[in-house]
């Protein structure tokens, strides 16, 4: 298998952390995996992303110029990246921040950030994210992956990892 | 089997030199090895172990000098820019033949440059940088786990020899995330230090310096040195060979872009062109032999680097003019693409055999 995985949005928006968190879960089954940060100047509110690469075979660069998935947190980061996939890229995009139509056939459109708001904090989008795409996509069982969020947010405020199992769920579900 | 842990490899470093029972380390922030810092930071005091954050990189490889000098293990890192601000400590461990290990997050030059990935450090890492006829060990990981494990062997390498070792690499492995294999063996054991600063109780006492002013003693260390680098040339060069046995093109790269270069290698073999790949796991000393040896049959060599062809020169010295040598490579933090490279590889298989 091969997959390579684009997540990006704005510094605050927690694109850093699903990556991380993605990449993560798929130790255990997934037998090569990079994750890649944008690393630099970047600030809350600056566009951010990250790439992460799943295969069953040696990854040669963390990088890829093309990508089977790309996940849009706003509208910059849809801009930037829309070129870099293929006609069967899967791109899920957060309808609450990108405005613009992205015409294509594989496309997944998330109300992510009202969502996240409905379920009491704007900033749990990303685990709706998350969510959405594993469903789409189960790189990694849905099941593992909510254990393995609870262990890796472990000594977190109760309440809050429970509010972002809750919209990884939200996610998971629509 | 042992548990699989994801790591970025600033991290994989940091938490290999804890395992290799490194008892103090010292650095000064600079993007891109922070996680190295803020690794130590946090992990070195719960192993009851040393962590200062220096004044300068310059006062961060001092402190190494003095911790192993008393027989301590000592671990600095830093970026390219500060890397050249700690090469007269570099020269001074060398010439007090005292170990020490040095890591060089590269990122890009001249001047402070930029934050991105760079292997323009390279001259300076093997062919001096301070003062003086030394050399250190230079080890080039090209994957966090290599990271981890070439970070014990550093430490390993510096007891055996007395003499600083560099892990050069860059901020893209820096920066990486990947699965790894965390040591679980013990420290690497080495000779005992009768020659530490530690107190001399009970036996005489002991002198680390690197001034020798009496006619011909300085002769007497240098050709000492060359001596101990002769036995490091002859024991502790490492490489990875990949398909080199029937190539018609030999790639040589290291580090970030031996995998870009191991990419375009996996693309040009199901193309059905013979490639192969040198990668040099140690820079200092160098696998001359090695790819002497892989370039018997070529058409050609194609060095990949991220600089504008410094291993390059090491490359054409190994060969000697038999094969001609081609470069591909970026500068400023540039990074080569794999479709460039293969588009190189297809130019030189397509070169009329030698005779």
């Amino acid at each position: 298998m091969l997959e390579r995985i684009l997540i990006t949005g704005s510094g605050g928006q927690g694109v850093i952390l699903i990556g991380k968190i993605l990449a993560t879960l798929a130790v255990k089954s997934i037998p090569h995996i990079t994750f890649f940060p944008s690393y630099g100047a970047e600030v809350r509110g600056g566009t951010s992303a990250c790439q992460v690469i799943l295969s069953s075979k040696e990854i040669a660069s963390p990088l890829s110029e093309v990508f089977d998935t790309i996940v849009c947190m706003n509208q910059e980061g849809a801009d930037q990246f829309c070129r870099q996939m293929t006609k069967q890229s899967l791109v899920i995009v957060n309808t609450s921040l990108c405005k613009k139509p992205i015409v294509r056939s594989n496309i997944l459109q998330m109300d992510a950030t009202r969502l996240a708001d409905g379920l009491g904090d704007t900033r749990v989008a990303n685990f709706i994210m998350l969510g959405a795409y594993l469903a789409a996509k189960p790189v990694v069982s849905p099941l593992q992956a909510e254990k393995g969020i609870r262990e890796l947010l472990a000594g977190k405020n109760m309440s809050l990892i429970d509010l972002n199992i809750k919209a990884f769920r939200t996610g998971l579900k629509s | 089997m042992a548990k699989r842990v994801l790591m970025n490899g600033n991290d994989a470093i940091g938490e290999g030199a804890i395992r290799a029972g490194c008892d103090a380390y010292y650095g000064y922030p600079i993007t891109p090895q922070n996680e190295l810092t803020a690794y130590m930071a946090t992990h070195m005091p719960e192993h009851r172990r040393i962590f200062i954050q220096a004044e300068s990189e310059i006062a961060a490889i001092n402190m190494v000098f003095g911790t192993v000098a008393a027989g301590k293990r000592a671990m600095t890192s830093s970026s390219s820019p500060g890397i050249s601000l700690k090469q007269e400590g570099i020269s001074f461990l060398a010439g007090a033949e005292l170990p020490g290990v040095i890591v060089n997050v590269q990122r890009g030059g001249p001047g402070l440059g930029n934050i991105a990935p760079s292997q323009a450090d390279y001259f300076q890492a093997t062919k001096g940088g301070g003062h003086g006829d030394y050399h250190q060990i230079v080890l080039a990981p090209n994957s966090v786990q290599e990271m981890h494990d070439l970070t014990i062997k550093a430490f390993g390498l510096a007891e055996k020899y007395r003499n600083p070792v560099m892990i050069l690499t860059d901020g893209r492995l820096g920066q990486m995330m990947e699965p790894l294999t965390l040591y679980t063996g013990r420290p690497p054991v080495m000779p005992p230090k009768d020659w530490a600063v530690n107190g001399a109780r009970n036996r005489s006492p002991n002198f680390i310096r690197s001034l020798y002013l009496v006619e011909g003693e300085l002769e007497a260390l240098n050709i000492k040195l060359q001596k101990k680098y002769a036995r490091i040339r002859k024991d502790e060069i490492l490489w990875e060979d990949r398909l080199t046995r029937d190539c018609d093109v030999l790639l040589v790269a290291y580090g970030t872009s031996a995998r870009i270069a191991k990419g375009a290698l996996t693309v040009a073999r199901e193309a059905g062109i013979r490639a192969g790949l040198i990668r040099p796991i140690t820079l200092w000393p160098f696998p001359h032999t090695a790819i002497a040896k892989a370039a018997e049959r070529a058409k050609g060599i194609l060095v990949v680097e991220m600089s504008s062809g410094q291993m390059l020169e090491d490359v054409k010295m190994s060969v000697n003019g038999q094969v001609p040598v081609f470069f591909e490579g970026r500068m400023g933090g540039g990074v080569p693409l794999t479709s460039t490279i293969l588009k190189r590889i297809k130019t030189i298989a397509r070169i009329k055999k030698r005779r």
